[in-house]
């Protein structure tokens, strides 16, 4: 199972900080609970709980280090210390005990109201405490790496909320594991919060700067994409101190990967400029036990349904899982986008009591936090974990961010919505590992299913298929509801079988597209897409159509993972849909045959692989049989085409005798061409090769 | 229209300038007479250079004064900070990108006294004969405080101003403004009275 799939990025703060924690003030002579002063009241409490932030450099809008600094603000810091927004900490306090609680004490509360209302008295400035000591620079230490976003990005003085993705070459000669990542905005009032992953070198070359501004848009969470090797590394927020991860966890960072940082910018009313700095604290080894995520509802909420009518002041999502071995529980990091109101996790032990493990009421997206258990929680086999979250999509809902409010479903944008809680844990014993490996993987492919069945895939897909389908130049390739027309209706009936071939200037097309020509493949998918609008049942249209759009999901990075999982699901359906209609056309074995061939080496183990590549040795072998009688005929580039997928596939398959006997075929059919000499290189090992290099491409542009 | 209609008049005002027209210098040393009948309407905005709800209007505040300017409305800053100094604020003007808006430093809180202004940011509006018409806060962009809006549903000031244009009753002649509080100044008695009333 690929982290990339089963740990997303978006929310999940692995590596969460929090900062320092106040104690309740020691009440010195002169001043008592009635008549609080700065010097001997107010002064410990601010100095212990604000001024970590808000002093100067960091990232609070003031200071609040002299008595004139607090004086100043007095009325404000009783009403936002009253209303607990300040200091800000979402979770309810004794709903799980967490390490980093931001939080004051009632005592505390009414002491600084009772101070404000008595006129703000100074007191004796002999006993002042002593302003904390803070460390400049890495917190940590000197990390073991830092990088620096290569360009700075302008932040504009207002407009919305800007969320961004910066790409940065780590340069790493080999694998590293990471303990631990500093992150030091430069601009850091307009900085709010921001997530760590690391990916494949040049994984978003092909979107990163392309709209003229470093780095790329989009909130998608960039852990989930299936074809992308990496992982999430972590977040910040506002107010966070960086922390090693506990238990000596670390989690991996490939050699030659790029560092992929996520930011959530609000416009301060200033222009600025953000060229962050991160420090990165490696591990010796690998950790012993690898850090797994159970994830309530799983992927974010893919599979829940979530669909919220505009208006619903509660809509509420749910879901259990019973735990199949003893695990031990680090860390639970909720995710919802604006619209979430009330996330609540309780685990009901077998024996029947209860155990807290989250609760925010009043969830603010822009508060994204990671919560760390004080003590990680151990629940034994048989407990049930109980994730319940709500949501507000009334016009009441500040937060709402449409205006009447609007129909809501599960996605990506910021106007869709998310759900879930991720609790970062290992099985209490490491022999427990693959049982909980195992447990994890149904998991998953339940909520898959439970996405498939309830639309959301589809309708992930169908964004996805409108801006393929849009005429061309009407908008991006793979543009979330841009360009106009609704895909087609991939569900022929057998009984309407066309079996006509389609236009030279087509497969050309597709040809080029297939070879990166990305001009071309958006040509093939209209031209296919079109003649599938005109005739639903076009079996060439729709397997070329299938095929175009599967290598477009496979090799387009602008893509989130679950994007490319619907475009996934609808590309194959496609394909075999035309294979149902004419098993025996050549064109259609060929066009579901070849991408298939050619993509399944770098998919994802979800994508249900090993099935995919006997699709493909099925489809090679059905025109090997179509055409055997003619093999003489069809000329080298054909032939060798046909006998070298037929060989590679049977190879992959551990079919060493059938891949034997093509390869032979290569080298006597095929005498002094590339083939036989490729044929021949595989006789030495009889294991599967490298794939060729000589393909469709190379002849048919 | 002759000199001799004027020049009483232009006397009136520099006799009662100072008192009644509130009539003091901007940052830049110039005349600034924000409380003084000028065109339709004139506009004055509390703000300080650390409040973060104050600062995030700014672009909001300048798109307001450029819209009106055209209709014959003058805009001015009036900067209640407990203690800045005018490269300070002439600083945090041009950061926040403040261009030909006049801009003070109400240090005595004279200019907040008189128009009953509590908040940062808050607007008052006052019409052609120099009364106050609307007080309170720009829009409910905060819902409350560390409680933005995604989207803003209230004009308040913006309607405000073009009720008094048109010559209509302006719809919410108070509102209540969200932002970080004026403090007076300690060393003032209302400084004193303020910290015990509160």
């Amino acid at each position: 199972m690929r982290s990339t799939i089963l740990i997303p990025l978006a929310s999940a703060a692995l590596l969460t900080f929090a900062l320092a924690r106040g104690e309740a003030p020691v009440q010195a002579q002169g001043a008592t609970a009635a008549r609080p002063t700065f010097s001997e009241t107010i002064a410990p409490i601010v100095y212990a709980n604000c001024v970590s932030c808000h002093r100067p450099g960091e990232a609070a809008p003031f200071a609040l280090i002299s008595y004139d600094d607090v004086r100043n603000r007095g009325a404000l810091i009783a009403t936002v210390t009253q209303a607990r927004y300040m200091p800000p900490w979402q979770a309810t306090h004794g709903y799980g005990d967490f390490d980093g609680e931001r939080r004051l004490t009632d005592a505390q509360i009414e002491a600084i109201s009772t101070w404000v209302k008595n006129g703000m008295p100074p007191g004796d400035p002999a006993r002042m405490p002593a302003l904390p000591k803070f460390t400049d620079g890495w917190q940590l230490g000197t990390p073991d790496l830092i990088l620096q976003m290569p360009e700075e990005f302008d932040v504009p003085a207002s407009g919305p909320d800007i969320f961004r993705n910066f790409v940065i070459p780590s340069g790493l000669t080999e694998d590293r594991w990471v303990r631990a990542v500093e992150f030091r905005p430069s601009a850091r009032k307009v900085v709010h919060h921001a997530l760590f992953a690391s990916v494949g070198g040049g994984a978003f070359a092909s979107v990163n700067g392309k709209d003229g501004r470093p780095g790329f848009r989009g909130l998608a969470p960039i852990g989930a994409n299936p074809a992308i090797q990496g992982g999430p590394l972590g977040g910040w927020a506002v107010g966070a101190t960086p922390r090693f991860l506990p238990d000596g966890q670390a989690l991996p960072m490939g050699k030659g990967s790029d560092f992929i940082v996520q930011m959530h910018f609000h416009p301060s009313g200033k222009a600025e400029r953000e060229r962050s700095t991160i420090g990165l604290y490696f591990a010796e080894k690998a950790p012993e036990r690898r850090l797994r995520v159970l994830q309530l509802p799983g992927l974010f909420g893919i599979g829940a349904g979530i669909d919220i009518p505009a208006g619903e002041k509660s809509y509420v999502i749910s879901r259990s899982a019973t735990l199949p071995v003893d695990v031990k529980i680090y860390l639970a990091n909720p995710h919802a986008h604006y619209l979430g109101k009330e996330f609540k996790a309780t685990a009901t032990l077998p024996d029947g009591s209860t155990r807290p493990l989250l609760w925010i009421q009043n969830w603010d997206f822009n508060w994204q936090d990671g919560y760390n258990y004080k003590e990680p929680v151990i629940l034994p086999k048989g407990t049930r974990v109980d994730v319940t979250i709500s949501y507000d999509n009334s016009a009441t809902n500040p937060r709402n961010p449409s205006s009447p409010p609007q129909r809501v479903w599960w996605g990506e944008e910021s106007t869709d919505e998310m759900g879930s809680i991720g609790f970062g844990l290992v099985p209490l014993r490491r022999e427990d590992e693959a049982a909980w490996d195992q447990f994890a993987l149904t998991q998953l492919k339940g909520t898959i299913a439970a996405a498939g069945q309830n639309g959301t895939l589809q309708r992930v897909a169908l964004n996805q298929a409108r801006g393929l389908l849009a005429p061309a130049g009407t908008g991006r390739l793979g543009g979330r509801g841009a360009g106009a027309g609704a895909a087609p209706a991939a569900s022929p009936t057998p009984a309407a079988i066309t079996t006509t071939a389609l236009p030279p200037q087509v497969m050309a097309d597709l040809f080029s597209g297939f070879g990166g020509n990305a001009g071309a493949l958006q040509r093939g998918l209209d031209a296919t897409g079109a003649t599938i609008a005109a005739n639903p049942n076009h079996a060439q249209a729709l397997a070329w159509h299938g095929a175009a759009t599967l290598y477009y999901s496979s090799t387009n990075t602008d893509l989130s993972g679950l994007e490319r999982i619907g475009l996934f699901q609808r590309a194959t359906k496609e394909m075999d849909t035309a294979v149902g209609i004419a098993p025996d056309d050549v064109r259609v074995r060929m066009a579901r045959g070849i991408v298939l061939r050619m993509l399944t080496p770098t998919m994802p183990r979800l994508a249900n692989v090993p099935g995919l590549i006997e699709n493909a040795r099925a489809d090679y072998q059905r025109m090997f049989d179509l055409q055997q009688n003619q093999l003489e005929k069809l000329g080298t580039h054909p032939l060798g085409e046909l006998l070298q997928g037929l060989a590679e596939l049977n190879s992959r398959q551990n079919k060493t005798a059938d891949a034997e006997k093509y390869y032979g075929m290569m080298q006597s059919m095929l005498k002094g061409t590339d083939y036989a000499a490729r044929a021949a290189e595989w006789m030495k090992t009889k294991q599967p090769l490298p794939q060729a290099q000589t393909n469709c491409v190379s002849c048919h542009q | 229209m002759g000199w001799g209609r004027i020049l009483p008049g232009v006397g009136i005002a520099i006799l009662l300038g100072g008192s009644v027209f509130g009539q003091t210098r901007d940052v830049d040393g110039r005349p600034f007479a924000p409380f003084a009948p000028t065109g339709k309407a004139s506009l004055i905005f509390f703000v300080q250079t650390d409040c973060p709800v104050s600062n995030s209007y700014a672009p909001e505040i300048q798109r307001i004064c450029k819209v009106y300017a055209s209709k014959g409305v003058s805009c001015a800053l009036a900067y209640e900070d407990v203690s800045v100094t005018a490269d300070a604020v002439r600083k945090h003007m041009s950061e926040y990108a403040y261009r030909g808006i006049p801009a003070t430093i109400d240090a005595s809180r004279a200019m907040a006294d008189r128009a009953r202004a509590t908040i940062t940011p808050e607007a008052v509006v006052l019409d052609a004969r120099g009364s106050i018409r609307y007080r309170g806060r720009i829009d409910n962009f905060y819902a409350a405080l560390g409680k933005p809006r995604q989207v803003v549903t209230e004009h308040d000031l913006t309607n405000a101003l073009d009720a008094i244009l048109a010559g209509t009753p302006v719809p919410k002649p108070e509102t209540e403004a969200l932002g970080c509080y004026i403090t007076r100044p300690l060393d003032t008695p209302r400084g004193k009275q303020q910290s015990r009333r509160q």
